[in-house]
């Protein structure tokens, strides 16, 4: 890994993914088969963000409040 | 590829970890506390609010969590009652705890969870070696405790090939492993032990020929205890790791490809501490045994906050050489808080005797512990299956042996019975090899 800028790409990626599902979500809302696998992959997704957390991006990343 | 699932995570310095901790079990009680019935409860009689979570410190003014809050389960919303924290209509699956120690709990879990749980799985089995190119047989009976479910979908995730080998007899699971020359597998040590034993009984075939490269062990304390994992990795001729996790917190733990001898706590999906075991003093010295509190960070429909585990453990000081800054819990986890006890004044702990036996190679491993009382006096007795080729003198000096090993390990003399080979139970998941008689004479 190769440090922060990659980690700062990897959060937007995912922001945009993110962005990109919800918006799949609403467009397929009353179409099952539209409006439930955008909830499935946006769970998925969700096992991606909690892997990188904002704080990583904290050069001091100390602060506990 | 990494050796890491999660590179960033896994070596990240100690001080931002901690603070990524703090960060995550502060969004966490602020979320159990807005939606949880049993959270505010518990917090509100404590006279503990969120907003008090001001340093890392101040964790400790979290009241713990313990299996009896569960009894707030089976009202609305059916079946989870004051414990859930999402709507109903999110929950998408159902596991209940397997009740050994009381009444089941029932552990709901959204998409999001069920995701988030197999994503603690990937990270545990990567850092075992687990990789595409690994044909996991999964010996389970795919029901409704967790057990090997997460496992399933992370090995998945990982691009493993699963073979599901619920439904089948062992006989026949073996026969399945054998035939597609499965290289890893998943099970309890009780259960490696016993599948072994059937290879060589049923199908008079040696498993340390079939090519298994991995055995993953959970469920039950085994393969952190030197001779039962030496036992296992000379049947099958192969690495075996351990992993602890449980249905109400997570795959919280595992030992790595380095076999540092405990385990690796996964720090940044889960907060672990450990407590003294007569007080809630929280321990951070090496050395000393507590009893392991966990929270899970990012479990949404039902988290577990300072959930006090009642398993033993200490912190180990020791570095490992895989590189990850995550701390270890050295030796496993030793045993339950209840079943760490007094007999004849002497602290006593079921493990010890495991380790005996298992380190006698000429025994099946097969044995059971009773504790009880003799008018005021304790009397403990071990049931201890022979094997059926050695008799008469060799049995006897066999026998001396090992109750001399137990008198030096545990400071106790045993009484022996000695039981016909196959006689005494066999297990698919946990043994139940520690009975204490004394608490239902009390009863």
């Amino acid at each position: 890994m190769s440090g922060e800028n990659r980690i700062r790409e990897l959060m937007e990626s995912i922001a945009k993914a993110k962005s990109a599902l919800e918006e799949l979500k609403t467009k397929g809302a009353g179409i099952p088969a539209a409006e439930k696998n955008a909830i499935r992959l946006l769970g998925t997704l969700n096992a991606l963000e909690v892997q990188f957390h904002p704080l990583l991006l904290e050069e001091d990343g100390t602060k506990e409040g | 590829m990494s050796e890491y699932w999660n590179p960033v995570l896994e070596t990240l310095p100690p001080n931002r970890t901690r603070a990524l901790q703090f960060a995550k079990f502060r969004s966490t009680v602020e979320w159990v506390y807005a939606k949880s019935r049993l959270y505010r409860r518990k917090f509100d009689e404590a006279g503990f609010h969120p907003s008090q979570l001001k340093s890392f410190d101040d964790i400790r003014k979290v009241p713990l969590l313990t299996k009896d809050d569960y009894r707030c389960q089976g009202v609305d919303p059916f079946p989870y009652g004051d414990t859930l924290c999402v709507p109903l209509e999110d929950v998408t699956v159902f596991h209940q705890t397997s009740g050994t120690t009381g009444t089941p709990v029932y552990q709901p879990d959204t998409w999001a969870d069920w995701e988030w749980f197999s994503e603690c799985w990937a990270t545990v089995m990567w850092a075992q070696g687990f990789r595409p190119s690994d044909r996991l047989f999964l010996p389970f009976g795919y029901n409704i405790f967790i057990a090997y479910w997460a496992g399933h979908y992370a090995a998945e995730k990982i691009g493993c090939e699963v073979v599901p080998g619920g439904v089948l007899g062992t006989t026949e699971r073996l026969m399945k492993m054998k035939e597609l020359k499965a290289t890893a597998f998943m099970a309890t040590p009780t259960y490696v032990l016993g599948m072994a034993e059937t290879a060589r009984s049923e199908l008079n075939s040696d498993p340390r020929e079939w090519g298994i490269k991995k055995i993953l062990c959970a469920g039950e304390p085994g393969a952190l205890i030197p001779s039962t994992k030496k036992r296992m990795q000379d049947t099958w001729g192969c690495p075996v790791m351990d992993h602890v996790g449980a249905t109400e917190v997570g795959a919280w733990s595992f030992e790595c490809t380095h076999e540092p001898g405990g385990l690796h706590v996964l720090e940044s999906m889960f907060l672990v501490e450990l407590l003294a075991l007569d007080s809630d003093e929280v321990i951070e010295k090496p050395g000393v045994p507590g009893r392991i509190v966990i929270t899970s960070f990012d479990r949404l429909a039902q988290p577990c906050v300072r959930f006090d585990t009642k398993d033993v453990s200490m912190w180990s000081e020791r570095e490992c050489g895989c590189g990850r800054t995550w701390r270890i819990l050295e030796g496993g986890v030793h045993g339950r808080v209840d079943h760490i006890t007094k007999v004849k004044g002497v602290l006593f702990s079921p493990v010890a005797v495991e380790e005996v036996v298992r380190s006698f190679d000429e025994l099946t491993g097969e044995f059971e512990i009773i504790v009880e009382k003799d008018g005021d006096l304790d009397r403990i007795r071990l049931r201890l299956e022979m094997p059926p080729d050695i008799e008469g003198e060799a049995q006897d000096e066999l026998c001396a042996r090992l109750l001399s090993n137990l008198r030096w390990k545990t400071q106790l003399n045993f009484e022996l019975k000695r039981e016909i080979f196959g006689t005494l139970p066999r297990y698919a998941l946990k043994a139940k090899r520690f009975l204490d008689r004394r608490k239902e004479a009390v009863k």
